[in-house]
């Protein structure tokens, strides 16, 4: 399926971030086992917007990414993913998921292009085997990351920032609209963060929207828009990385209430919409 | 007459040898992806009790043991998704319950002799009716188109589950299919290689292949290829040596794991030889990564102060010297 990935302006019966609204939760729970792990979350993320959430552990940060794929329980609130209710949301590509590497099974070698090539699987038929256009999709997102000489490769032998751009190459490859890391420079030695914020960076140059999941945000604030920040399952502060700052040179200061993007001038001029890498992809021809 | 009745006889039984030997390893490697690999053993246990239904109803033990094996799978893929920490014991329960409840009733059926049980436990393909074998041919073909089919979202699912339910693969309906799949491929090998054994010939071909492989690609090829080898060579030497099929079969896996074993420690060693490990650093190559990229046949090496350090798994190896050694590289 192919979606046209600008929201054209007009299109939507309300003007404003709503025309551009990728993300928007209102009120928001998610939680395992029927128990909330964090609830009352209101967010509206715009494309183009690079977000960090930040949080201790356990504050429930990685649980917001999961709900919105669907992997943690929405126990509440209103999820509305490209302006759908989540739960009739079924273009799951649009939604490209960079887990933690801890995931994956290593019992069987798999090579760095096989894996990479899962993210095309939902975008082939039953029946359909991979066309030239799907490995060039593919090759282009290994380019992308930097690991196109290591193709053919077993994934188990390499270190773990090469292990997350492998997965960040598989969420690209599905063509998404979104990017939604959870931890990608968690358990990466400090060389490799560098490379792995090289990549983040060259993505939001482009202008993809991500959705980043981290403990460590000093790699990340060269191209981050804006930071939210869980704790003890609510969310406390979102606002854009100077009011992070000031925040945390004046913790005494009442809380920073929600934060609009929209009321901030752009830290970094605004992308246009269907410049993100996933459209770079989009626009290869048919095969 | 005799002869040609008997050669006839060994067509079918290497015909089934064939179709098994490609599809339980093709089945296996996503159970040994899933680290599953026992499975196959439960199922094979759950079946018996199925084969003596049959037995004791004289309905055919091979549709009775599929009908038990496939309800076997359903419950297995049902508690496993449970995740509960009784599920273990849920498992145990229905194994051995399935084998001791097979022998009780075979031990009652008007055919149950130990000979029969024996047959079905370990495999006797030479006393199997040709109708049998016809069945098992046409399961085993199902099983292999469906496979061949599923192969690229089983390998996704079994890889990494969270990832493949994120983008909306039918996960739970893949995992259903993968055991009824074991199910079936368990019944299919029952004649051949026995209920007690067949998880062996899913499982030992990709061991093998681990050892070999350095794709999922090869994996699967080097597996089918030492399942066929072994399920065909172990059915003929049954025949000569007369000793039990699914016995020999394992037998003939085994030693290909073990040649395999001993061809990888020997390839280890010279490897390890032939290479010599660059300095740690905590410098990262790759494109765009400041040195000097230097397509050096099949990889590339990267001039790092003078020296090319190429990428060998989780670190650098030392190639040969640049001639422009002096040109210096600092990072």
């Amino acid at each position: 399926m192919r979606i046209d990935p600008s929201p054209q302006p007009g299109d939507a019966p309300s003007a404003g971030t709503a025309a551009a609204s990728v993300i928007s939760m209102t009120d928001a729970a998610f939680g395992y086992d029927d128990r909330p792990v964090i609830s009352g979350v209101t967010l509206d993320i715009a494309a183009g917007e690079v977000v960090a959430i930040t949080g201790p552990n356990g504050s429930g940060k990685s649980t917001i990414v999961k709900g919105l794929l669907g992997l943690s329980q929405q126990l509440g609130g209103r999820v509305e993913l490209f302006g759908v209710d989540r739960a009739h949301f079924h273009e799951h590509t649009r939604l490209g998921y960079v887990p933690q590497r801890h995931t994956l099974s290593h019992a069987v070698p798999a090579t760095v292009r096989e894996v990479v090539g899962v993210g095309r699987l939902p975008h082939l038929g039953w029946f359909s085997r991979p066309g030239r256009r799907d490995r060039q999709i593919v090759d282009e997102a290994l380019e992308l990351v930097g690991l196109a000489d290591r193709a053919r490769e077993d994934v188990s032998t390499l270190s773990g920032g090469q292990h997350r751009r492998v997965l960040i190459a598989r969420a690209l490859a599905s063509q998404p609209e979104v990017l939604l890391m959870d931890e990608p420079t968690a358990g990466v030695d400090v060389a490799n963060q560098h490379v792995l914020a090289d990549v983040l960076g060259r993505l939001a140059e482009r202008g993809t929207t991500m959705v980043i999941v981290t403990h460590e945000m000093d790699a990340l604030t060269g191209f981050l828009t804006r930071v939210v920040c869980t704790r003890n399952g609510a969310v406390d502060f979102d606002g854009d990385l100077a009011a992070y700052a000031h925040r945390h040179e004046h913790p005494g200061e009442p809380r920073g209430g929600h934060h609009h993007f929209d009321e901030e001038p752009p830290t970094r001029p605004r992308p246009v919409p269907d410049s993100g890498p996933a459209d770079a992809l989009r626009r290869l021809p048919h095969g | 007459m005799g002869e040609l009745l008997s050669l006839d006889f060994m067509r079918q039984a290497l015909l089934a040898a064939l179709l098994v030997g490609v599809a339980a390893p093709m089945v296996g490697v996503f159970l040994v992806q899933r680290q599953l690999s026992l499975i196959g053993d439960g199922m094979g246990h759950v079946a018996l009790a199925g084969v003596a239904v049959g037995l004791l109803t004289s309905t055919s033990p091979v549709i009775t043991a599929l009908i038990a094996a496939v309800l076997a799978a359903v419950a297995i893929e049902w508690i496993r998704a449970r995740g509960r920490t009784s599920g273990d014991v849920a498992l145990a329960v229905m194994f051995y319950g399935g084998i001791a409840l097979g022998v009780v009733l075979i031990s009652k059926s008007p055919s149950g002799t130990p000979a029969n049980l024996n047959g079905y436990l370990f495999g006797a393909i030479l006393t199997t009716s040709s109708t049998d074998l016809m069945v098992f041919a046409a399961l085993a073909a199902v099983v292999l188109v469906v496979t061949a089919v599923l192969r690229s979202r089983l390998f996704a699912v079994a890889h990494d589950e969270e990832y493949a339910r994120a983008v909306g693969l039918p996960v739970t309906a893949l995992n259903v299919t993968l055991a009824v799949l074991t199910a079936v491929t368990v019944v299919v090998s029952m004649r051949v290689i026995g209920l007690l054994l067949i998880s062996a010939l899913m499982i030992l071909p990709n061991a093998t292949a681990q050892l070999l492989g350095r794709s999922f690609a090869a994996q699967v090829r080097i597996a089918v290829l030492v399942g066929v080898l072994s399920a065909v060579g172990g059915v003929v030497t049954s025949y000569f040596a007369a000793t039990p099929s699914g016995g020999t079969i394992v037998l003939f896996a085994i030693a290909a794991f073990v040649l395999a074993a001993l061809a990888h420690g020997l390839l280890r060693r010279i490897d390890a030889r032939a290479h010599a490990a660059a300095e740690r650093h905590d410098h990262e190559h790759g494109p765009g990564c400041g040195h000097e990229a230097i397509v050096h046949d099949d990889h590339v090496d990267y001039l790092h102060d003078g020296h090319r350090h190429a990428p060998h798994q989780g670190h650098y190896d030392e190639h040969a010297d640049h001639e422009s050694a002096s040109h210096e590289h600092t990072h």
